[in-house]
């Protein structure tokens, strides 16, 4: 290639288009000068393009570059140094790049930068619409390679993009070959992930009231896969985490429990927890929190390294999910968990506020344990206090004033999950009896399509654990006890129709799950969307180790080189198989194809026809070598030659006909006598079926 | 027919014994209507076999020997003033004969060697404005030294490509060689030759020849090997449309001697090496030594099918 060769002005356009491509989706992420940067840059190079302008000095050069690096310094120390400065001096290369393209050499570097800002592209989004936008993208830079390569009469805008979609289709299949067969090694380095601000999900904090504004939210929190059936509604409830410092307001964490402990040192002290029965088994794919906490059932297990439970069963994680995250466990829905409380545990869950105000409360409380006969007793005149009287499960609370227990209990009764929680815990501890509040979400939807349950924002939800002597930590829900269908039906059977269910949504396709088609699209479009990033983004080590074990069993590893070696040569193979047949097929009449069958037969005889040899000189070698068999190859290769060669195209179709018919006549006589005379083998009459 | 040119044949195998491939490739050459060039070491029978072509046919015949102060008057003719009738008379040279032997062509300047190649292309000579035609059939078989020899002037491709075949004769056998040994030899042996035809008989073979069937199998086996010539890393040329124009006229002429109305790959394999050797040329390949290697790796690598 002709290196300081022109730009073809055609090459020019795709160039500029593929550069604009690659450059919209960083636009809402970067800066809006540098958006405007680029945009100029593009239209100064496409003026030039039109002879409008003139490329630019020196000076302006040196000026535009002096500008920019001071901002992009001021920008660095706003946001820190991260992937998006990285990503900004990458853009502004490109876009500088486009004002000094005057050779082909300038151009190939473009278009190279073009392919690594695909790249860079995936950092940031990993969704179905992304990857299919970056194949777009790929398609129209390697259309901006053809043109630029190619001769100019056939460079066309349509020669040019229905090779360069051809190319990109002839990739697909490798591509998918490789990315489930090239060995995944864990990356040497982490990239520092540009952290959103924004924090989705449960905070570690719960103010009776604050759990509602979740409830207008229909984003998505996490989805779950079930090995086997999943458990009935009522059962799922997905522990985020414990809440057992209560200040009169709002619950928190109390200090750090963060005493980690793993798998194996729990198993070695069963008296933590001991899980009765067989576990459920399912698989999370959580949304970016910017939290440390996940989400999973009663009593999990769960082997990944980077994950660590608390001493109150919670999952932690070390570092803020900030991208989707998969994580399998297993759990236990009947349970036994801590016999036995530390001093710190059961000071924690009996701790009461320090300015208790709600001396109502207190005294009921009190008044309740002592004419009770026991704790369980207590638990359930608790419960049916809640049950029996005037209470409201409402989205829309009215505001608490500064004895929040008292006021909820006697006087405005209306509350969301979080003030039942909070009070019914608040009467545990008042009564002596060690409880604690527990934040995550309640339920979720099933999406038949891909056999998983979608839970959301909305699902967040709070409940109780109260342990008792000799049984530990059981689970309460008062809630459960004010609106039972919150639990057996979800929260949208409760609340579609109050004001404010799902309002921050906006035009979210969850509003019109009333019509049925609408309903299942979404399903449907969820559904996709799961199975992308169950197969496709969170493929990695273990499952490409999984899966290998699923098809060779013990030599995983050795298979899965054996799979990435065999996979590859197929498809070259499959290429090299069309590319070298698209030159010889014209040749194989079926004369010669019956022909070639008889050389076949002789080849085993031990008389192979020879590269090169006509049907003549063969026939005479034959003759020579086996003279019984001279007089059926001469007449063979006299209705051959009759055939192939001396009919010039231009007899009619019957005449041909007929003389094929002689041939396969006289073909099959000779290799049934071959067949009769030879003591060989190989040759079945259903082989002499082929002549047929 | 057939009998007639295999009597032919044989009557030139009694002057040049044992070399009737090479004999059978000249008259191939020779009814194709093409030009021959015969490349060898003195001594080897070069001009016996022009001359028994000439005579066998009954062809007007002359001999040019080339050196390097020929000019192109030597051949072509000059205009000279006769006092008697007071006018430049034209007078014909050499070349004014059905069958020329130019020996040793490469031993002359390229001037006179293009004044001949370009009568052997048009078939008509231009001297001092006016256009002579030269008589039909007109052949010309060129010999040449191999090149390496002192004096040469090396025939340029351009020129080579207008000799439909350029063959070589090679030692005798032993046992002709023994024969001619044996034999009371002199030159005038080649005068024994009989004229077993007649021009009349050449101009009908050629068009007989020109019937041959070419079936689209066998075109497709030509343009294959075509196809490798031209794609080939190893040749540094590939053939052009008049050599491949020039294989299957040759194809088809042999395919006539042997007495088809159609040609079999055969027949390509048969005169494929005469007609591109000097055609061919490898890459690696300052001297133009190398064509009979190409050719013959043509005819092992590309298959009939």
């Amino acid at each position: 290639m002709d290196i300081a060769y022109q730009i073809p002005r055609l090459a020019l356009l795709w160039v500029l288009s593929s550069v604009l491509l690659v450059v919209l989706p960083h636009v809402l992420r970067l800066p809006a000068w540098i958006t405007v940067l680029a945009l100029a840059c593009i239209i100064w190079r496409l003026l030039i393009f039109v002879g409008r302008a003139n490329y630019p000095g020196k000076l302006v050069k040196a000026v535009l570059v002096m500008v920019v690096l001071p901002l992009t310094v001021v920008q660095t120390r706003a946001q820190g140094v991260g992937v998006d400065a990285a990503v900004t001096l990458l853009l502004l290369g490109v876009v500088f790049k486009l004002l000094e393209m005057q050779y082909k050499r300038d151009i190939v570097i473009v278009i190279a930068l073009c392919y690594v800002l695909i790249m860079v592209g995936f950092i940031y989004s990993q969704t179905i619409p992304a990857s299919l936008y970056s194949l777009m993208s790929a398609t129209v830079i390697t259309g901006a390679l053809i043109s630029l390569n190619r001769d100019n009469a056939r460079n066309t805008f349509a020669n040019n993009s229905r090779l360069a979609a051809r190319i990109v289709l002839q990739a697909i299949p490798l591509t998918i070959v490789l990315f489930v067969l090239v060995p995944r090694v864990s990356p040497l380095w982490t990239m520092p992930l540009p952290v959103s601000q924004t924090r989705t999900g449960i905070t570690d904090e719960m103010t009776p009231g604050d759990i509602s504004s979740l409830g207008r939210s229909a984003e998505l929190a996490f989805r779950v896969s079930f090995d086997g059936a999943a458990p009935a509604h009522q059962q799922l409830y997905w522990r985020g985490l414990v809440l057992d410092f209560f200040d009169g307001r709002t619950w928190r964490r109390a200090g750090s429990s963060f005493l980690s402990f793993n798998m194996v040192s729990r198993s070695a002290s069963p008296s933590r927890g001991i899980g009765q029965g067989t576990p459920v088994a399912y698989d999370v794919i959580l949304e970016p929190t910017q939290q440390t906490w996940l989400y999973a059932l009663q009593l999990a297990e769960l082997n990944a390294q980077d994950i660590a439970q608390d001493r109150n069963y919670t999952l932690q994680t070390s570092k803020p999910i900030s991208q989707r995250m998969r994580y399998q466990v297993r759990s236990y829905l009947e349970n036994q968990t801590d016999l036995e409380l530390t001093g710190t545990q059961l000071a924690r869950s009996l701790q009461m506020p320090e300015d208790d105000n709600n001396p109502l409360s207190l005294a009921m409380a009190q008044e309740w344990r002592a004419t009770s006969s026991g704790d369980r007793e207590y638990v359930q005149q608790v419960m049916s206090h809640f049950r029996e009287e005037q209470f409201y499960y409402t989205l829309n609370p009215p505001l608490l004033s500064e004895a929040s227990i008292d006021d909820f209990l006697f006087n405005t009764r209306e509350g969301f999950c979080g003030h039942y929680a909070g009070t019914f815990v608040y009467l545990m501890r008042a009564a002596g009896i060690p409880a604690r509040v527990v934040v995550g979400y309640q339920g979720g939807e099933y999406n038949r399509f891909e056999d998983y349950t979608m839970v959301y924002q909305y699902n967040a939800h709070a409940w109780a654990e109260v342990w008792f002597e000799g049984e530990g930590w059981v689970q309460f829900d008062p809630t459960g006890a004010v609106a039972p269908e919150r639990i057996s039906l979800g929260v949208e059977a409760v609340f579609a129709d109050q004001p404010g269910f799902m309002e921050d949504s906006g035009f979210s396709m969850m509003r019109f799950r009333d019509y049925q088609w609408l309903n299942t699209l979404r399903l449907r479009l969820d559904a996709l969307d799961y199975a992308w990033n169950r197969w496709v983004v969170s493929y990695d080590e273990d499952l490409q180790l999984d899966l290998m074990d699923e098809l060779f069993g013990e030599n995983a590893r050795s298979g899965l080189m054996i799979a990435l070696g065999i996979g590859t040569s197929l498809f070259f193979g499959i290429v090299a198989f069309f590319m070298l047949r698209g030159g010889r097929g014209a040749a194989r009449d079926p004369a010669t194809r019956l022909y070639l069958t008889l050389a076949a037969d002789l080849a085993e005889l031990g008389i192979p026809r020879r590269v090169g040899e006509g049907a003549g000189d063969y026939c005479r070698r034959v003759a020579m070598e086996r003279p019984d068999l001279a007089s059926d190859m001469e007449q063979v290769t006299r209705v051959y030659e009759q055939l192939s060669y001396a009919s010039g195209g231009r007899q009619d179709d019957t005449e041909l006909q007929s003389l094929l018919e002689e041939f396969r006549k006289v073909l099959r006589g000779m290799r049934l006598r071959l067949l009769s005379r030879s003591k060989r083998v190989g040759l079945t009459l259903s082989e002499l079926g082929r002549s047929r | 027919m057939q009998q007639r040119i295999q009597a032919a044949v044989n009557e030139i195998g009694t002057v040049l014994l044992g070399k009737e491939r090479q004999i059978r490739l000249a008259m191939c050459c020779l009814i194709s209507g093409g030009h021959l060039l015969i490349e060898d070491l003195p001594g080897m029978g070069k001009t016996t076999l022009a001359h028994a072509l000439a005579r066998v046919f009954g062809l007007d015949f002359n001999r040019i020997q080339f050196t390097s102060d020929l000019l192109p008057a030597d051949i072509l003719g000059v205009s000279i003033f006769e006092q008697q009738s007071g006018r430049f008379t034209f007078h014909p040279g050499p070349i004014f004969r059905q069958l020329i032997l130019a020996d040793e062509i490469n031993r002359t300047t390229p001037k006179t060697q293009s004044a001949l190649l370009e009568a052997m292309e048009e078939g008509q000579v231009s001297v001092e404005g006016e256009t002579r035609p030269l008589p039909s059939p007109f052949f010309v078989i060129a010999t040449q030294n191999p090149g390496s020899l002192a004096g040469t002037f090396p025939l340029p491709e351009s020129q080579l490509d207008r000799f439909l075949m350029r063959i070589g004769i090679g030692y005798p056998d032993p046992r002709a060689e023994r024969k001619l040994l044996e034999s009371d030899h002199d030159r005038s042996r080649g005068a024994k030759v009989q004229q077993l035809m007649t021009v009349a008989d050449l101009i009908e073979m050629r068009s007989l020849a020109a019937t041959i069937t070419l079936s689209p199998l066998l075109l497709d086996y030509v343009q294959r090997l075509i196809a490798r010539t031209r794609d080939s890393d190893e040749v540094h040329f590939g053939l052009s449309p008049r050599g491949s124009i020039a294989v299957v006229r040759a194809a088809k002429t042999w395919a006539f001697m042997e007495g088809r109305q159609h040609a079999v790959p055969e027949d390509v394999q048969a005169v494929l090496p005469a007609v591109v050797e000097h055609r061919l040329r490898a890459a690696t390949d300052a001297e133009g030594r190398t064509g009979t290697a190409l050719a013959q790796r043509l005819l092992s690598e590309v298959d009939v099918f």
